[in-house]
Formats: C-alpha cells, structure tokens, sequence
C-alpha cells in the first residue's frame, strides 16, 4: 500500500496548495482598487485554485465515478470563468466612462 | 429578435446530442445501457426544450497541436496567478489600460476559444469582443511598461495562431498565417 499512501500525502499538499491560491484570490477581491482589476483576482488565481483542489481531491479518492464528476466540474469551470469575467468586466465598463474605474 | 431567428434556425444537432451524452455519462461515472438510453433520451429531450442558436462549427482536431495548446495555456495560468498574486500580496498596485486588439480568426467558436485563453495569459482579461469589426477590448493588470500594447498584441497573435492549429477550419488557418506574412 505504499502507492496508496504516497498519492494520499501528494493529494493533501495538493489540496493545501489550492486553498492557499483561492485565498490569495479572495484577499484580491477585496484589495483590488476596481472591477475591472478585481476580474483578474477572480479568474486566474481562483481558477489554479479550483483545479489543485480538484486534483488533489483526486489523488485521494482514486475511484473513477469521482474522477469523471472532478473532471467535469474542472472542465465547466476553466470554460465559464472567463465568460463570466467577461460579462461583469463588460458592465462595469459600459456603466462607466473613466478606463478602470469600479 | 435574435433568439426568435434562432429558435427556427436550429435542428436538433446530432453533435449536441452526442456532447450531452459525454457529460451524462461522466456524471454518472459509467457506461451502461440504462446510462447511455437515458442519456440519449435526456439530450434529445433537453435539445428540443431550449434550442440552441446555430453555431457553424468548422472545427478539425489536431490531437499534438491540442495538447501543446493545453500545455501552453496550463503554464499561462500558472505564471499569471503567480503575478495577480504578487500584485494582492504586495503594497503597490501597477497601473492598468484598456486596449482594442485586432483579431485575425472570424469564427463566433474560434473568437470564444481565443477570448477564454487571453484570460488565462498572464496580466490580461477581456472585457469585451465585436466579431463585427474583428475586436477585442483587453484589460491589461500590469501596464506600466512602454511595450505593454505590443506585448499583448503580440500575446494574442501568438494563441491565435496555436488555438487555429489545434481547432481551426483550414479557412481560418490560411487567414491567420497570410496575415503573418
């Protein structure tokens, strides 16, 4: 079972790894100066964030059903980030004229 | 006006369908014939439900050229998370900017791919897309730097040309390689 065991201490620094990401991104939400900079915080460090984590789940788990749902859940996400990004980052600028401002 | 054109546009697409049966049975986590009939029945079902706005697919796949694309965009993110997050950790904020880039691809599929992987480049996101003029209006987090125009630019020729070697129509190939000579 050592294979077993080394997949699980991988699959833990893994998910730690990916807490620390979506935490630096919720510190950027809230730091950021605006909106648009915000959009930043919330698509690539939460994204990184998301997939460690998924990945991690995944070296524990190890069992196919889990990992069909994990790669599911990883594929929507990196696809739909961005769009939602986009659309926010989109009304922030059309509700104002000044570039950057929230 | 446009969802009503798109309503009598659409026939159920065979693609869609078999799309949603991918994700069923990944759901489900298994192949069986319960898994695929309900599947089946459910992606019909779902398709006639809420029809879809044509897309003109146009697309090859090129495996090599999809997985280097993949690789690329991974290690995008990466170094862009590491920079966003230098950016939160530490006191001073860079100067951000707007830019218009012109875009080379024209397909509605090709322009979404291109617009979803700029996100992942480090520094930039995209605010807004016009396929009508061939734009995309790209904030750029660090643009403090004389070249910052350039670099972009340069950055969204260069997934252009990636994401139309792994995905792209032969048209769209052509398009994206003369306009580099």
């Amino acid at each position: 079972m050592r294979g077993a065991e080394i997949a699980d201490d991988i699959g833990d620094v893994v998910i730690l790894g990916g807490a620390v990401w979506s935490l630096i991104a919720g510190v950027g939400l809230l730091r950021l100066p605006d909106v648009l900079s915000r959009m930043h915080a919330a698509t690539k460090p939460q994204v990184l964030g998301l997939l460690m984590m998924l990945l991690g789940v995944a070296l524990r788990l190890r069992t196919a059903d889990d990992i069909t749902t994990l790669i599911l859940v990883g594929l929507f996400q990196t696809w739909t980030v961005p769009v939602a990004a986009h659309m926010i980052a989109r009304a922030a600028r059309r509700s104002s004229d000044r570039p950057g401002a929230g | 006006m446009k969802a009503l054109r798109s309503v009598n546009a659409r026939a159920t697409s065979p693609l869609a369908v078999v799309w949603l049966l991918g994700v069923w049975l990944l759901l489900w986590g298994s192949i069986s014939p319960l898994a695929i009939v309900s599947g089946l029945l459910i992606g019909f079902g779902l398709l006639w439900a809420t029809p879809q706005p044509a897309v003109e697919i146009g697309l090859r796949f090129r495996p090599l050229a999809a997985i280097s694309l993949l690789l690329f965009v991974t290690v995008d993110l990466v170094v862009s998370s590491c920079r966003v997050a230098w950016h939160i950790l530490t006191p001073t904020l860079p100067e951000s900017a707007i830019y218009n880039v012109p875009l080379r691809v024209r397909g509605g599929l090709m322009i979404t791919m291109v617009a979803v992987a700029v996100t992942a480049v480090p520094g930039s996101t995209v605010i807004d897309a016009r396929p009508e003029d061939g734009m995309l209006e790209i904030h750029v987090f660090d643009a403090s730097s004389s070249e910052a125009e350039q670099n972009i630019r340069r950055d969204v020729q260069l997934l252009e040309r990636r994401i139309t070697a792994a995905f792209g129509s032969r048209a769209e190939r052509r398009r994206v390689l003369e306009a580099e000579e």
